[in-house]
């Protein structure tokens, strides 16, 4: 009886602590570099001049070119004229999605361009 | 005996699984906190690529001015700064294209993201417009108000013997058989100790240059003419250049060379851009880097 009570004590023990390592382990450093990622390809695309007159097919060949195989990303254009477009894919539903927002000039216009990256 | 070493040995068991929980609970809490740095990391990158973009969009607008910084020379370092631009119209509407832009881009912004605030009354008074400050060493390149003429005005609070100003202007036309005209009032000489080493260097569009070099004292009020862009250059501190242009259609180029070892930046003036982050704590007073 003592012994299977000792047991019941540590195994609660061992799981109590168990959890509280499981818990902090949600790493967040990858989102981080998600969050970078999407951030850097925005700037890359500004200085490039591909959000200048944005064109969908010329902004799809740079993404695929720059974006590194195991990440995805929808970007999404908005302001007047020109501004308006969309690239990339529909985010997942199931996984960690980080976004961002970036401000361009596109022919004298003022647009935004947000950006939702995750993990294949 | 044996329920000793059965006592001791629940003991040890005790205090070994309790060594566990606690080191646990120290290693979720170091990251936890962990986390919570990364996730303010993880707001400012996000805050910074506005910003970035912010300045980027800004800096688009302003199609008046150039501006350049460039470094030349092995040792000392220099770095030079040109700038050059086109003024040709009367103070009232010099730079409203980029003003009414501002102005847009303020409704746009503050419509979209409450958090940033732009302020381009900066940028945009009735009496100087579109100043520029190059850090590090606070040399200020304005233009004000002289009876609705745009009058350039040059400012550093830096003075040293040590310290060169290189202003370079291209005008229309110089008349070729006049050369810089140098109406010093307070002459120094080599021995004066505040003096300050300024070359002037004058073209036109035809290729014709002139230039002189000088000492000046940066505590009395020196005047030079330049075939028709008359310069002021006054060294009471801040010690400043003025320079005046009575006719329309000059581009100038400014050249400042700087033995600092120090990375030069050109900036618009601090609190064009706001941003109050509340939720997490942010607020950053910002200004534009032009270059």
């Amino acid at each position: 009886m003592d012994v299977a009570i000792a047991l019941v004590i540590v195994f609660t023990s061992l799981l109590v602590a168990s959890t509280f390592v499981t818990k902090a382990n949600k790493d967040p450093l990858p989102n981080l570099q998600l969050l970078k990622y999407g951030s850097d390809i925005s700037r890359v695309l500004d200085y490039k001049g591909y959000l200048d007159t944005p064109d969908t097919s010329q902004i799809n060949n740079e993404i695929q070119r720059i974006l590194p195989n195991y990440y995805d990303i929808e970007l999404k254009g908005d302001g007047p004229g020109s501004c308006n477009f969309y690239v990339g894919n529909i985010p997942p539903e199931n996984k960690a999605i980080i976004s961002g927002k970036y401000y361009f000039n596109s022919e004298n216009e003022i647009c935004t361009l947000k950006y939702k990256i995750w993990l294949k | 005996m044996v329920k000793m070493k059965g006592s001791f040995f629940t003991l040890s068991g005790f205090l070994l699984v309790s060594l566990i929980l606690v080191l646990s609970i120290l290693y979720s809490q170091t990251l936890n906190q962990s986390n919570d740095r990364l996730m303010e990391a993880g707001s400012l990158e996000r805050i910074s690529s506005l910003e970035r973009s912010l300045g980027r969009t800004i800096k688009e607008m302003d199609n008046g001015i150039d501006i350049s910084l460039e470094r030349i020379g092995e040792i000392p370092i220099l770095t030079q700064i040109n700038i050059t631009e086109t003024i040709n119209s009367s103070f009232e509407e010099y730079g409203s294209d980029f003003y009414d832009s501002i102005l847009d881009l303020k409704s746009y912004l503050e419509s979209d993201q409450q958090e940033i605030i732009l302020n381009p009354d900066i940028l945009y008074s009735p009496n100087e417009k579109i100043p520029i400050l190059f850090k590090p060493h606070n040399i200020k390149y304005s233009h004000y108000n002289s009876n609705d003429k745009i009058n350039v005005k040059i400012t550093t609070d830096v003075v040293s013997q040590n310290y060169e100003l290189y202003l370079h202007l291209l005008n229309e036309k110089i008349n070729h058989d006049r050369n810089i005209e140098w109406i010093i009032q307070n002459p120094v000489n080599e021995s004066t100790i505040n003096k300050i080493s300024l070359t002037i260097i004058a073209s036109d569009y035809d290729g014709y240059t002139t230039n002189i070099s000088k000492n000046i004292s940066n505590t009395e009020h020196n005047q030079f003419r330049v075939s028709g862009c008359e310069i002021d250059f006054n060294t009471l501190t801040p010690s400043s250049i003025d320079i005046d242009y009575d006719k329309p259609y000059i581009i100038s180029l400014l050249t400042i060379p700087i033995a600092l070892f120090e990375e030069v930046t050109a900036n618009y003036p601090a609190g064009l851009v706001l941003m109050n982050f509340t939720e997490i704590n942010i607020f950053k007073n910002r200004t534009v880097r032009i270059a």
